[in-house]
């Protein structure tokens, strides 16, 4: 009987253990004989720091015994994640030392993908790639230099734009975590960020697909506060999750209500039909503060319809109930849970608006915050404003600059609303435009051909541009094409800020520092743009006038200790003594002196305004009538042109079609907190995390219903083959009842061991909401085979 | 040993402190501080780190925020001064470490620094008004006649300024109903509206419900900082108010000693008293030749910050009394005072580090719990009044610095 790799893991570390108690043990009985172990304890020290695995950066607390770092927790401090510490960001501590970091500057000597190096100094390496930008500028070409920005936090976001725009190139492209809700608030309350939930004091949360504790802007912020004393009311606060699948986030919900794929919008638009019917909404808020509710009368004097007749006419129950599979009792007793709670907020998750009817399907889900009055209230949206920093100098554009930046980008969004997926319009534009068109692609934490949905398109687009350089501190499969690598430090050796994500309401600025002392052969890529930046010279230098990413950090913490609100982090009681003073009006100076505000701000690893003044008018609605708009009058006019003949909450009840023969079963793609990230790879045992199913941990997986499998004729853990018209992967198959049978549920993040990729994004159809350009996630339909 | 300049006894350092601005550091931290502030000390935001740190907030609220075991510490009558608020910790003492023992929490060990921030921290609670009331602003707008001159969201006359344009911070509402009393004065006579009074509580309202008409986003810092009693204290003298009132029995006759009247108030209260004084304030002034002076928001926070003050270290102990009060309180029953005495516990001429009231009360703090009465048969746990503690606190200090209290 051959062993399975876990028995030869076991076996192992088995021989491992035993080996190392042989020799410690001669040791100890060695040490004993000469009286000194040539052993003492090490130095221990805490430090406090900010995460950047995810886009939640959270507070961590490192412990560091002699200059190494030994264990990574959460910083109490920290108002967000409150002490807490997901899996992924206690794993960083094997991040920084794993075997597989680049180790030095490295120039590529074979073919693209060959993986042939040849390591060069820091020296020269900068030396080419400001060489290489300087001909560039010189031949007037500066927008031939191209950025993707895949996870930019903070100041470095700031930093690359500058440097961009001083050069002389409009092409920052962003490959980030768009969900297309900022797109919604812009549109009806005039404030282009995304919603923050006041998780902690809601009576009831109703999540449409949001996987609060999964992979969502931050599941501490959702742990932290369900996890919290009872709300204001007394009584705990309740949560349901409406999905399309049985998710980890709906098994902590206190209830769940299963529903079709797109069809999040109708079930909103369901239960503000029961709100209207039984006049369970909030009638003086709206009347205050709403516009677009009623029907109105245009300056021709012809009838326009509102809100609530659009509803009460398309979206009663029974029709409602058809469309999502949710059933009639079920949606009106959602609703009066709903308006019966004290704080109710609705929560729009990534799953709403990567839809065909994203943007619309989103604005339903919000228009129950607005129905509700749960907005600028305690409980509800809040809309915070960013950390007050200090800008960065004033950038400066030489003419060379100046025309290449009135060239435009080289791929506009096309679309109305929202940035849609700039890096793949990109990679479209690169692979079917002119030559030369893109000479440089930097690469800073983007790793387009595992992440991007048409990796074909991104390998064509690859190579077409000469010159490729990643910042990458280890190898992946888009650096595999660089033709030079300038290795990136990891967090826990650099300097960088990390505020936390627009989902937690109140702005903090953590702070990233070094934990302990930098790789030998890695630079802070900060650093190396401001030393390319002075290699360059002229309007480049003078636009970024720092000696280090350190002292621009520095630089700008200025501006919140001028500001006069907010504190440096403190423990919950501080946290909350302030949030009382400046509701009083009062602000308390920590500090004299900047130095002493910027040390305490290191030291505590931040800086957080806890309160948001929730009576102030301007924090409900920035729109020119002063009123959250329910039809906003942009909406109306994009969807008279692009808007496929499509009204204003018309029609979200137009689900997708169902599948055909060749491909019965629906894709349902999602995201998992430990796996959807580039570094799986290198931190396989994230794998082992216990998830819904806790005997799989290595193979990617796929879950289907009892009774699909039984029809398909597949019994549990079976590997097969999913395949789209666009592709296929091979995964187990686990049986599941969270599934619905025509469905079939595929983790996003996952590969093979041996590093055969599994990708569903690569599956999708490619269609895209026309309004937002998001792609669609739920529109792919798929078949399963033995594999 | 620290030792401060001997040509300054404890008496007189207080009374020093309590007419400088020292306790502007209650309310105004170090960050504020000038370089001519003479003493460091007691900082609100620091206190309420040590509330937190410290543990005392999981059996204490401060407002509301924090544990519920003991009584909330901000809803105590609000005449309180250093010494009390140390007073009503000695004499707790026993019974919150019963509670704490109860709870499985450990008594936290506080130094003087922290003491100090600890109690600036609970006398500095009565200064800020919590969030007045929208709808009770509305009604008062209207019932107060403020209506009549003043134009909130589109409603109101156009005799004063429209009050729905601009931010409202509590000391720019004050400074402003100081300021354009006078003409405000004159209008309603013009118009036959009676000049109305307010309370803090009513003003308080009045401002919520003018910032919730404001429909401009701030254009700068929404929030001032708590103003600085020294500055304060050299306003009410560049502005004349010494003048007429006194503080302290130092100052003018002709209207009342604002020490003696001094309380707690909030900025509100303060700015209402004001408010609805001024006719016969003016009338005083004119009949004295001295014009009306006009202040900045700036300084009408220094001077509310004085005027919270002056009760702060009004009550300087007398290092004789404290002699007296270590003999009748049973303090000898277990210390000993230059030799003399029980040994139990350490004598109180060797003890180091007391060498400010701070200190002093950390010590209290941090002493020993006698759970059963001694020998002597003097109780377990002296109960001690404001003027003890003191009194104990100047006799204490005075043998920390190595000098002997007056007159021995």
């Amino acid at each position: 009987m051959g062993s399975t790799r876990r028995q030869f893991l076991w076996a192992m570390g088995a021989t491992a253990a035993s080996v190392g108690v042989r020799w410690t043990s001669d040791v100890v009985w060695a040490a004993q004989g000469s009286g000194d172990p040539g052993w003492s304890p090490g130095t221990e020290r805490f430090v406090n720091s900010s995460c950047l695995v995810c886009p939640a950066r959270c507070g961590i607390r490192g412990r560091v015994v002699d200059d190494r770092l030994v264990r990574l927790t959460g910083n109490p401090f920290h108002p967000m994640s409150r002490g807490g510490l997901c899996p992924r960001g206690v794993a960083g501590v094997q991040l920084l030392y794993h075997p597989d970091r680049i180790s030095a500057p490295c120039r590529r000597v074979g073919a693209r993908g060959a993986q042939a190096w040849e390591e060069i100094t820091w020296d020269d390496a900068l030396g080419q790639l400001g060489a290489r930008l300087q001909s560039l500028r010189q031949r007037g070409q500066p927008e031939a230099l191209a950025l993707l920005a895949g996870y930019c936090a903070g100041s470095m976001h700031d930093l690359w734009q500058q440097f961009l725009q001083s050069y002389g190139s409009p092409n920052y492209i962003a490959d980030d975590y768009d969900d297309g809700t900022a797109a919604v608030m812009e549109l009806m309350h005039g404030i282009g960020r995304s919603p923050g939930y006041d998780l902690e004091r809601a009576g009831f949360v109703l999540s449409f697909g949001a996987p609060l504790f999964e992979a969502w802007w931050s599941p501490l912020q959702a742990f932290a506060a369900f996890a919290g004393p009872d709300g204001d009311n007394g009584a705990p606060t309740r949560f349901v999750q409406v999905d399309t699948r049985f998710s980890r986030t709906a098994a902590r919900a206190h209830d769940w209500a299963g529903i079709r794929p797109g069809t999040f919008g109708v079930l909103a638009l369901g239960i503000a039909y029961v709100l209207i019917r039984d006049e369970l909404y909030d009638a003086e808020f709206v009347a205050r503060h709403v516009s677009g509710f009623e029907d109105v009368a245009d300056a021709g004097g012809e009838r326009r319809e509102g809100y609530r007749s659009l509803v009460m006419r398309n979206y009663r129950t029974e029709e409602v109930s058809a469309v999502t599979g949710v059933p009639v009792g079920r949606i009106t007793s959602l609703a009066r849970a709903f308006a019966e709670a004290a704080h109710p907020v609705a929560v729009c998750g990534p799953d709403v608006t990567h839809a065909p009817n994203g943007l619309l399907a989103a604005c339903a889900v919000h228009s129950l915050n607005v129905l509700m009055g749960s907005v600028s209230r305690p409980g509800g949206v809040l809309f915070g404003n960013e950390a007050p920093l200090a800008p960065l100098a004033a950038p400066v554009v030489d003419p060379r600059g100046r025309a290449g930046l009135d060239r435009g980008p080289l791929a506009p969004s096309q679309t109305p609303f929202g940035r849609g997926d700039p890096a793949m319009r990109f990679a479209g534009a690169v692979a079917a435009g002119e030559a030369g068109a893109v000479d440089t692609l930097l690469l800073y934490y983007a790793n387009p051909l595992a992440s991007a949905l048409r990796r074909q398109v991104w390998e064509e687009a690859l190579q077409r541009i000469p010159f490729i350089v990643s910042f990458s501190p280890f190898h992946d499969e888009t650096t595999a094409h660089a033709d030079l690598i300038l290795p990136d430090l990891l967090a826990y050796e650099r300097w960088q800020d990390a505020p936390t994500p627009a989902s937690y309401p109140y702005p903090v600025w953590g702070v990233v520092r070094p934990l302990v002392d930098p790789h030998p052969g890695a630079r802070h890529t900060g650093d190396a743009v401001l030393a390319v930046a002075r290699q360059l010279g002229g309007s480049v230098a003078r636009s970024l006038p720092y000696e280090s990413f350190e002292t621009l950090l520095k630089a700008r913490a200025a501006g919140l200790f001028a500001t006069r609100r907010g504190m440096t982090l403190g423990d919950a009681f501080e946290l909350r003594h302030q949030q009382q003073m400046e509701e009083r009006g009062w602000w308390l100076p920590e500090h004299r002196e900047f130095e002493a505000f910027w040390d305490e701000a290191v030291d505590r690893g931040g800086w957080t305004d806890p309160f948001i003044d929730e009576t102030e008018p301007a924090g409900l609605a920035r729109t020119s009538s002063g009123r959250i708009e329910l039809l906003p009058a942009r909406l109306l006019e994009a969807l008279a042109t692009v808007g496929e003949g499509r009204t204003a909450y018309l029609d979200v009840a137009a689900a997708a079609a169902g599948g055909s023969d060749d491909f019965p079963l629906r894709l349902i793609p999602y995201r998992v907190s430990t796996l959807s990230s580039g570094t799986l790879p290198l931190q396989r045992w994230l794998a082992e995390t216990p998830g819904l199913f806790p005997d799989v941990h290595w193979d990617p997986w796929i879950e289907v219903a009892p009774t699909t499998a039984n029809t398909l004729g597949f019994a549990n853990d079976t590997m097969v083959w999913v395949v789209s018209a666009h592709g296929r992967y091979r995964a187990r198959l686990k049986v599941f009842p969270g599934t619905a049978p025509q469905n079939v549920c595929a983790p996003y993040g996952l590969r093979h061991p041996d590093g055969e990729p599994a990708n569903p994004l690569h599956l999708l159809d490619g269609s895209s909401d026309p309004l937002t350009a998001l792609p669609n996630w739920f529109t792919t339909f798929v078949r399963l085979e033995r594999a | 040993m620290q030792s401060y300049p001997p040509t300054r006894t404890p008496t007189m350092r207080w009374h020093l402190v309590g007419m400088t601005c020292l306790v502007v550091t209650l309310t105004c931290p170090l960050g504020t501080l000038t370089a001519q502030d003479p003493l460091p000390t007691q900082n609100a935001l620091a206190g309420s780190r040590v509330f937190g740190s410290a543990g005392c907030s999981l059996c204490h609220a401060i407002n509301g925020l924090g544990g519920t075991h003991g009584p909330d510490l901000a809803r105590f009558p609000q005449s309180r001064t250093f010494y009390d608020l140390a007073t009503a910790m000695w004499n707790h003492l026993p019974g919150m470490v019963a509670q704490m023992d109860k709870l499985g929490i450990e008594r936290p060990h506080l130094s003087g620094r922290e003491i100090g921030d600890l109690i600036a921290l609970l006398f500095s609670v009565g200064y800020f008004d919590a969030p007045g009331d929208v709808d009770r602003g509305q009604a008062i707008f209207a019932q107060k006649r403020c209506v009549a001159c003043h134009q909130v969201a589109g409603t109101g006359g156009v005799i004063g300024p429209n009050l729905g344009t601009a931010d409202v911070t509590p000391i720019e509402f004050a400074a402003g109903m100081w300021n354009h009393g006078p003409a405000m004065s004159e209008a309603m006579r013009s118009q036959g509206i009676q000049r109305p009074r307010f309370s803090g509580a009513e003003l308080n309202d009045l401002i919520a419900y003018l910032k919730s008409t404001t429909q401009s986003l701030p254009t700068g810092p929404l929030y001032v900082v708590p103003g600085l009693a020294g500055e304060g204290r050299r306003t009410f003298v560049e502005k004349h108010c010494n003048d007429c009132h006194a503080v302290g029995g130092q100052g003018g006759s002709g209207a009342p000693d604002l020490a003696e009247r001094a309380r707690s108030s909030s900025l509100l209260t303060f700015a209402a008293a004001m408010w609805n004084k001024a006719p016969a304030m003016l009338a005083s002034m004119q009949a004295r030749g001295l014009s009306v002076p006009s202040l900045t928001p700036r300084e009408m926070a220094n001077l509310v910050s004085y005027m919270y003050s002056v009760k702060y270290f009004a009550q300087a102990g007398d290092a004789r009394r404290g002699r007296q009060r270590v003999r009748d309180r049973g303090c000898l029953a277990c210390h000993a005072l230059h030799g003399r005495g029980e040994k139990v516990a350490r004598d109180f001429a060797v003890m180091v580090g007391l060498d400010s009231p701070a200190a002093v009360i950390a010590a209290l703090w941090n002493h020993v719990l006698i759970r059963e009465a001694p020998a002597s048969g003097q109780p377990a746990w002296p109960r001690m009044g404001s003027r003890d503690i003191a009194d104990l606190t100047a006799f204490l200090q005075s043998l920390s610095t190595g000098r002997s209290p007056s007159g021995r």
